[in-house]
């Protein structure tokens, strides 16, 4: 699981069955600190958790598809958790 | 997933019976601005996009997440067609708030 | 997938039980113009390619996912060999009739 930021909203009104009513955010990979860290990447947020601006936990690779209920979507990173302070 | 720009089609008659009846797209490789980078890839369309059309692709295993790519030997496919990448964070964007692609 | 062009054969007498009877290719990378990359790759081979043919490389976890490769130990495989790759109407590539 990583940290990101929100940065900015992908809209596409043309996308798979598997990922419709889901929102996909541009996400920049953040350190603890708060520090970016990488490229900005397309996150999927299928519980609907973030907004622009927030904090994020996403989880990459074959985990990001069971973030979905049918645990079957194409997708190479989700958004888990909302971060409310890291201590 | 990633975004790119589809940039051509390609063409093949003796492959994997499990890639039979779908369209390969040529797509290159952008990041959140528009701007081309260093990698292309070749992926299986699921969108009907089209030449010029922005898009995501998503690669690796999580490419065989559609009905049309189910078990079948395909590592990107182009899941979404792009209308919009709206960069909320002002720190990030290339010009002003938004890129319209 | 990735763009190859197919520029030789490994040839092994001692292999893992499953690859055994496949051929393993060499593949040169192609980029989106066709042209030559530095980088080299072994492939399972499942359409009969050969030396010269431009492929589809698949890689990772999905190179298994052929008839061929079920349950095999590779993670790269030639899944299709390009006939024509265009841009527009623009052609980059046309495989020639007489190879």
């Amino acid at each position: 699981m990583k940290l990101g930021k929100v940065i900015g909203v992908v809209w596409a009104t043309k996308k798979v069955p598997q990922i419709h009513g889901c929102r996909l955010y541009v996400v920049q990979p953040i350190l603890e600190n708060g520090q970016d860290s990488g490229q900005p990447l397309v996150v999927a947020d299928p519980k609907n958790i973030a907004a622009p601006g927030d904090r994020i936990v996403f989880v990459t690779n074959t985990d990001a598809a069971q973030a979905f209920d049918t645990g079957f979507a194409p997708v190479n990173a989700s958004v888990v958790e909302l971060v409310d302070d890291i201590a | 997933m990633i975004f790119a720009k589809v940039i051509g089609t390609v063409v093949s008659t003796s492959k994997d019976p499990n890639l039979e009846g779908k369209k390969l797209l040529l797509c290159k490789e952008v990041d959140h601005t528009g701007k081309p980078l260093n990698s292309y890839h070749v992926a299986v369309d699921a969108v009907q996009a089209g030449e010029g059309n922005f898009v995501l692709i998503s690669y690796g295993s999580s490419a065989r997440m559609t009905e049309l790519t189910k078990n079948a030997p395909i590592d990107a496919v182009i899941m979404a067609i792009i209308d919009e990448v709206q960069i909320t964070d002002p720190a990030k964007s290339a010009k002003k708030g938004t890129s319209e692609v | 997938m990735q763009l190859g062009k197919i520029i030789g054969q490994v040839v092994s007498t001692r292999k893992e039980g499953k690859v055994q009877g496949l051929k393993i290719l060499v593949a040169r990378y192609l980029d989106e113009h066709l042209q030559e990359t530095g980088k080299t790759a072994a492939c399972v081979d499942t359409v009969q390619a050969g030396v010269g043919d431009v492929v589809l490389l698949c890689s990772s976890s999905s190179a298994r996912m052929t008839a061929m490769t079920q349950g095999v130990c590779t993670d790269n495989a030639v899944v299709g060999i390009v006939d024509t790759v265009s841009s527009g109407s623009k052609i980059l590539y046309q495989k020639s009739d007489n190879r």
